[in-house]
């Protein structure tokens, strides 16, 4: 329920930049979505059920007015949270780092593994 | 081990700890709630003394050679919560911890600092703590830096690291260096989602894998439930582990002594569902924290630097200006706040560092279990001083940010339309913060068990034995007194060595302050 909730919602918030091709895009907010309901799943109870019921919320002002952004009061926290989560894992997303130039996360692993154990402090 | 637990399997560090097969009943002599810095030093101390302790986590063990690749993955595996905490209040502070095996040392910074000798002594004065004090503490200290292998930056730490020296170089503030504990640290920057080299000299690097050969038991995926008590005495504890079957299993645990060292949000809960209640997570402090993003003119590359290894020390203990990791999707994050405004430093990201302000506060918060949940609610509430020392600690931000070389500086409040010269910062020095839309962040919880011999506002003697209780104590940041202004975990570590030493004492196993011994360098 909530991912189907948060989808629309998820997908107003993905960034315009960098700028992606049509696929990447559409598996980067894929992922995104997936992250940002993982992450409200294991958030305790109290914050979960109180997301939740704002998202709902959200979800039918969105449908009226077209987005979920600026709705104030308790949504300012929601917006932020949700946003927050959306763009994290975006920008953490390999195919978002390999358009930063950004070692992604294995790779820059794998590689201080190496310079350890041959070693090589930095 | 009794009872239907098992190792198990290989993992990359050489050790794994054992896992529940199914119902169990377990004892122990010592039984140690959390392998957090609090719980891993009290299990080594008292492993070393010959007894026999058996640890329990809530999270799972992940060692460096499985660390999470990805912030997401790792607020899901190794943080609380998914990391997504507050404390409520207005505003409600944004807290971290770990839950994992080695608790919130595998996710931090590793940033080793003594809480000032002034503070100490304080303490022991106000809050009437036997033995206390930083001639007291010294011994227990030097022993964290040892284990922990507490080291100076190295001269070319990068330049999130250099702006902190030059813009207080330029303003003629105080500077100081962060010792680290690691050992052969090349800087990966991924201390936070768990070190995959095992260079950061967390819990699971050092005095658990020590512990473990010396004969504890370690138990990960089982969270202790609730404590229940007899004549004055904790004769059960029971607890709830994830088996290797994937399965939940309940676990019931008969130990002779118990030490909590659940953290200051999990130890007084846990007290709390079990009907101590007295002084118990009433007066639970941190350090309110407000960050800034600042852009500069030259590329910075954060992300690949090591973390800002100085800190502004002028303002301290009342209010101290560090730096924080910056990679894309935590800057991203932070620029959530305000996103419609900010978001076109996105594509500046190689340019921009995030350093914060953090204030030894006055305020306290309460922390109560919640029917049905296992986190609590934790309240907080900061006090009219700690708004002003916010607001100056967010003018002595921005200057220095200034002084350094920045050209726009954007602090954590909703709408604020951030700074573009120092001219701009001294015309609204100190200006109140707007309550509402100021975002507060910790990482530094403590105080909600103090200690002390007072008649009132204390939850333990001296040595961290709960009122009334004659077999339980607490070894963790709850029994940090105040807000030190300082990272906690070396406070955190001398305090349980402390406590675990006077254990010893009291049960005639070994007399205090012998246990002061070096580390064989591993
Ligand atoms: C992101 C981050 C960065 C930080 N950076 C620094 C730094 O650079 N330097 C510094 O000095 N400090 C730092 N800190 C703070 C420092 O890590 C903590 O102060 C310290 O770890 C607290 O030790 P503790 O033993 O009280 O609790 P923890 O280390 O949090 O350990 C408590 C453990 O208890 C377990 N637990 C909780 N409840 C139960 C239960 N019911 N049953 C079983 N297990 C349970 C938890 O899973 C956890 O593993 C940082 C913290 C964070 C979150």
């Amino acid at each position: 329920m909530l991912q189907r909730v948060l989808r629309p919602i998820v997908a107003e918030f993905q960034p315009d930049w960098p700028v992606l091709s049509a696929a990447d895009r559409a598996t980067v907010r894929e992922a995104s979505l997936s992250d940002t309901v993982r992450a409200i799943r294991g958030a305790p109870p109290h914050f979960r059920a109180a997301v939740t019921l704002l998202a709902l919320a959200a979800a039918a002002a969105m449908a009226v007015r077209g987005t979920a952004a600026g709705l104030g009061g308790p949504f300012r926290s929601f917006e932020r949270l949700v946003r927050s989560l959306t763009l994290l894992s975006v920008f953490e997303h390999p195919a978002v780092k390999d358009a930063l130039r950004v070692e992604r996360g294995p790779d820059r692993q794998a590689r201080m593994r190496a310079l350890r154990a041959d070693g090589v402090l930095r | 081990m009794r009872g239907g637990a098992r190792p198990a399997g290989p993992a990359g560090s050489g050790w794994a700890p054992h896992r529940i097969g199914g119902p169990a009943t377990l004892s122990c002599d010592v039984l140690v709630i959390g392998s957090g810095a609090g719980g891993a030093s009290v299990a080594a101390t008292l492993v070393e003394a010959g007894r026999d302790v058996l640890m329990l986590d809530e999270g799972a063990h992940l060692d460096a050679a499985h660390a999470p690749a990805s912030v997401p993955e790792s607020f899901r595996r190794m943080w609380r919560g998914s990391g997504i905490l507050a404390a409520l209040g207005t505003p409600p502070v944004a807290y971290a911890e770990g839950r994992c095996v080695g608790g919130g040392t595998e996710i931090n910074s590793a940033i080793f600092q003594r809480a000032p000798d002034t503070l100490l002594d304080d303490w022991a004065k106000r809050y009437r703590i036997a033995e206390f004090g930083a001639a007291a503490l010294g011994p227990y200290y030097d022993r964290a830096a040892k284990v922990v292998n507490a080291t100076p930056p190295p001269p070319d730490a990068g330049l999130p690291t250099d702006i902190l020296r030059r813009g207080g170089a330029a303003l003629g503030w105080k500077v100081v260096e962060l010792d680290r504990g690691t050992r052969r640290c090349v800087g990966t920057n991924y201390c936070s989602l768990g070190c995959p080299t095992g260079g950061k000299q967390s819990m699971t690097a050092t005095q658990i894998p020590d512990a473990l050969s010396g004969g504890l038991r370690l138990i990960a995926d089982c969270r202790a439930a609730r404590l229940r008590l007899r004549g004055g005495r904790v004769v059960e504890v029971t607890a709830q582990a994830r088996g290797a079957d994937g399965r939940r299993h309940r676990v019931v645990l008969r130990p002779r002594e118990v030490f909590v060292c659940a953290g200051a949000i999990h130890s007084p809960a846990l007290l709390r569902r079990s009907g101590l209640t007295r002084c118990v997570g009433d007066t639970l402090r941190l350090h309110p924290t407000l960050k800034a993003t600042a852009l500069f003119d030259e590329v910075l590359d954060a992300h690949d630097a090591r973390l800002p290894l100085t800190a502004i020390s002028e303002f301290m203990p009342d209010r101290r200006i560090g730096g924080s990791v910056t990679q894309p999707g935590l800057l991203a994050m932070s620029l959530a706040e305000d996103w419609a405004e900010r978001s076109w430093l996105m594509p500046e990201w190689r340019r921009c560092g995030q350093y914060y302000t953090m204030i030894r506060a006055a305020g306290t918060g309460t922390v109560r279990p919640l029917p049905l949940s296992a986190e609590p609610l934790v309240r907080y509430a900061l006090t009219e001083s700690d708004w002003t020392q916010l607001a100056r600690g967010a003018t002595e931000l921005a200057r220095v940010m200034f002084a350094a070389g920045a050209r726009h500086v954007y602090p954590s409040i909703a709408g604020h339309p951030g700074w573009a010269s120092p001219e701009e910062v001294l015309a609204q020095a100190d200006a109140p913060l707007p309550r509402t839309r100021t975002s507060l962040m910790t990482i530094h919880l403590f105080s909600s068990l103090p200690p002390g011999e007072r008649s009132d506002g204390v939850a333990t003697d001296s040595f961290g034995r709960v009122s009334g209780v004659e077999n339980l104590r607490i070894a963790d940041a709850s029994q940090i007194p105040e807000a030190p202004g300082v990272n906690p975990q070396a406070t955190v570590m001398a305090m349980a060595y402390r406590n675990a030493e006077a254990f010893l004492a009291a049960s005639g196993t070994k007399t205090r302050r012998t246990a002061f011994r070096e580390r064989s360098a591993a």
